[in-house]
């Protein structure tokens, strides 16, 4: 439905996205995963045509957005990442507004406004300015003012940035909807993995401007899957031990963190455990934890690229 | 374009306090400035031996036709105390058949009162001598019926010398202070646009399916509705309200007013093309607003500046035109042949500072 071809931006010293594609199929839920700076912010508004990309180009059903700008302005909805309403306006101008802008009126207008409202469960508050709201409340009607004319697809970039945990489930209950109900297809940008892994089928990690990782859920994590992580907790701190781990060349990377606790990063295929409690107690270290755990998405972003999702 | 309109209205509606103030002031300094000097001015009188109380007083009831200043008599001591405390500028001596003004400091205002006081006694004289001739006749009745009831009447085209001008503080207050206040009106809704930009709804606009022009345009209706509403509500304030000369064509005063409006909201979009923030903008608009209110006459006329360079800036600035036009239709009836000019200097310069406005802003938006 929606494709990025090589999508590239360079900006004069710096390049923002190199080489993008992607694509979202009619119904989806995709995830655009990134640490700061990674690219996703300049990405969406070169698929929003708001930004002229450096080269590449961005497709419609086949067609080029570059070249047809108009034949995406009806089908996508854009949620930006700040707050873009009329602060010293109500909800409902405000809704009106980015309604009339898209051609409603009368009627249809009223009706919209009405339903984005629900939608955002806000109707009780409908008359009040804007700038008296709370930060969720802002973001949810920043989401509704993206809905007025019914898109096909709608791009979010971070909705859930700098709010309360409350009004962030509240918005992801609201994403999902649109995307269940509603049958609209969602590009979910964020810095969140917990967000993305709950609420999209298929994601793309960025980082530096590339796509460094894609797919569903599951595949990106069987990146990892044939590792275990193995976190081995001590009562006191024991070189000893941590070197003679380091010099077993079974284990693929030993990690101290705190130097109570022992990171260790181990091919599935070997069974390590009893290895690990004989040199243990060789070194009359005691263990008081161990857990070997399944990866996350935050461990593939920390795989791939050796840093953590936010820093 | 009607969309991107009626948000801003709105907005304007829901915090018109700015454009209330402006308002405010322009009335304020008019009222100041053009009302207080012009009627109420008190001109301090005193005379001295060589004519009688009764003589000094018979000319202050002749001099007391001016609806320009107010004479009073008063003694010596105390006339001049005035004019040394400063509460005065100027006190007026009579003498035998003429008069003195003592004065701490010469301007428009004493160059009025000598002007007038000229005039009055130089009438007054001719009439005595022409009474001393033909003693007996009635002649000062028999003048005034004649002057009412004129056998021909002859109209008589005056030729402005070089460096002749009119003046009268209350155009001049009124037309100076409205055009310098609008220029804030007009100028920060002009910015409204940079603030749009700013919080992201200039992007949502420009994702909608509505042109790029018709948001350029709405901004600009407004900020040239407003500041021409402000513009207009004033001078139909004085002009009805407080009987201020304006002139005999009212209508060409308003289509004069919209063109500067005009070409204040294009001076405006200019503005807003050369920096980068709606912050920014909030400081070049005062710096503009005055200086080139000073430059361009708005403050005082154009004709007291004799620097050469003062005048050639007052030729970039649009206020000067405007002074111009709505000067020359209130104080010399300007028709179209004269107004032209003006006229056209401020269309050019919009339509020019548009152009190169709107091409800087979309240069800056990537
Ligand atoms: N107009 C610009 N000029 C120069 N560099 C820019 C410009 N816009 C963005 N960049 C750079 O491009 C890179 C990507 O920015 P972008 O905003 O797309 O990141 P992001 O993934 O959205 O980050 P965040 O999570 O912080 O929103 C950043 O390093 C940024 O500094
Ligand atoms: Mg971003």
């Amino acid at each position: 439905m929606l494709e990025t071809i090589e999508l590239r931006k360079v900006y004069k010293n710096k390049t923002a996205v190199d080489g993008v594609n992607l694509y979202l199929d009619p119904g989806e839920s995709v995830g655009l995963l990134g640490p700061n700076g990674a690219g996703k912010s300049t990405t969406i508004s070169m698929i929003s045509t708001l930004i002229k990309p450096t080269s590449g180009d961005v497709k419609l059903n086949g067609q080029s957005v570059l070249k047809h700008p108009r034949i995406i302005r009806h089908e996508l909805g854009v949620v930006p990442q700040e707050i873009a309403l009329y602060q010293e306006l109500s909800a409902v101008e405000n809704l009106q507004f980015f309604g009339r802008i898209y051609g409603l009126k009368g009627k249809e207008l009223e009706l919209a406004v009405e339903e984005v409202l629900e939608l955002v469960d806000l109707t009780d508050r409908k008359k009040e300015r804007i700038k008296t709201y709370s930060g969720g409340m802002k973001r949810r009607i920043n989401i509704a003012a993206a809905l007025m004319h019914q898109p096909k697809i709608i791009i979010m970039d971070e909705p859930t940035v700098g709010i309360d945990p409350q009004s962030r489930n509240y918005i992801l209950e609201t994403v999902r909807r649109l995307n269940i109900e509603k049958k609209m297809t969602v590009l979910y940008t964020s810095h969140y993995m917990e967000e993305v892994e709950q609420l999209c089928d298929r994601i793309y990690i960025m980082d530096h401007g590339k796509v460094i990782a894609s797919g569903r859920k599951e595949e990106l994590k069987s990146i990892l899957s044939a590792e275990d992580t193995i976190v081995l907790q001590l009562e006191e701190p024991c070189k000893e031990l941590v070197d003679e781990l380091k010099e077993n060349n079974e284990i693929r990377k030993v990690d101290v963190d705190g130097n109570k606790t022992i990171k260790l990063i181990v091919p599935k295929t070997v069974n390590l455990l009893g290895h690990l409690f004989q040199a243990a107690e060789r070194h009359g270290a005691r263990i008081v934890n161990l857990n070997v755990q399944k990866p996350s998405l935050e461990d593939v972003f920390l795989h791939l690229t050796g840093r953590k999702l936010r820093d | 374009m009607l969309a991107v309109l009626k948000v801003q209205l709105q907005k304007l509606l829901k915090n018109p306090a700015s454009v209330l103030i402006m308002i405010g002031m322009t009335i304020l300094f008019t009222v100041m400035l053009g009302l207080n000097s012009y009627g109420k001015v008190t001109v301090h009188t005193y005379h001295d031996a060589s004519i009688s109380r009764e003589e000094a007083e018979s000319w202050l009831e002749l001099l007391n036709k001016s609806d320009s200043f107010i004479f009073s008599l008063t003694e010596e001591s105390a006339a001049l105390d005035k004019v040394t405390d400063g509460k005065a500028q100027f006190v007026l001596k009579l003498i035998q058949d003429d008069y003195r003004i003592i004065a701490s400091m010469e301007d428009m205002n004493t160059s009025a009162l000598d002007v007038y006081l000229r005039t009055v006694y130089d009438e007054e004289l001719k009439l005595r001598s022409i009474e001393e001739q033909m003693p007996g006749e009635d002649v000062r009745t028999e003048l005034e019926q004649k002057l009412a009831h004129p056998v021909l009447s002859i109209h008589a085209t005056e030729v402005k010398a070089e460096g002749d001008y009119e003046y009268d503080s209350r155009i001049q207050s009124l037309f100076g202070f409205s055009l310098f206040f609008s220029f804030y009106t007009i100028a920060y809704a002009v910015n409204e646009l940079l603030q749009d930009k700013k919080n992201g709804i200039w992007d949502r606009v420009i994702l909608s399916p509505i042109s790029k022009l018709s948001m350029y345009s709405g901004h600009l209706a407004n900020s040239f509705l407003i500041g021409y509403l402000q513009i207009v509500i004033v001078f139909l304030l004085f002009r009805y309200g407080f009987s201020f000369p304006l002139g005999d064509s009212l209508a060409t005063i308003l289509l004069i007013a919209a063109i500067y409006t005009f070409a204040i909201v294009a001076l405006g979009l200019l503005m807003a093309g050369l920096v980068r923030t709606p912050q920014q903008m909030s400081v070049l608009i005062p710096i503009v607003a005055v200086s080139s209110a000073m430059i361009g006459g708005a403050y005082w006329p154009i004709e007291i500046v004799t620097n050469p360079i003062l005048l050639l800036l007052s030729k970039i600035v649009p206020i000067t035109y405007g002074m111009e036009a709505l000067k020359g239709v209130a104080y010399y009836d300007y028709g179209w042949s004269e107004l032209l000019y003006p006229l056209s200097v401020m269309c050019l310069f919009g339509v020019v500072c548009m152009g190169i406005g709107i091409n800087l802003i979309e240069r800056r938006a990537r």
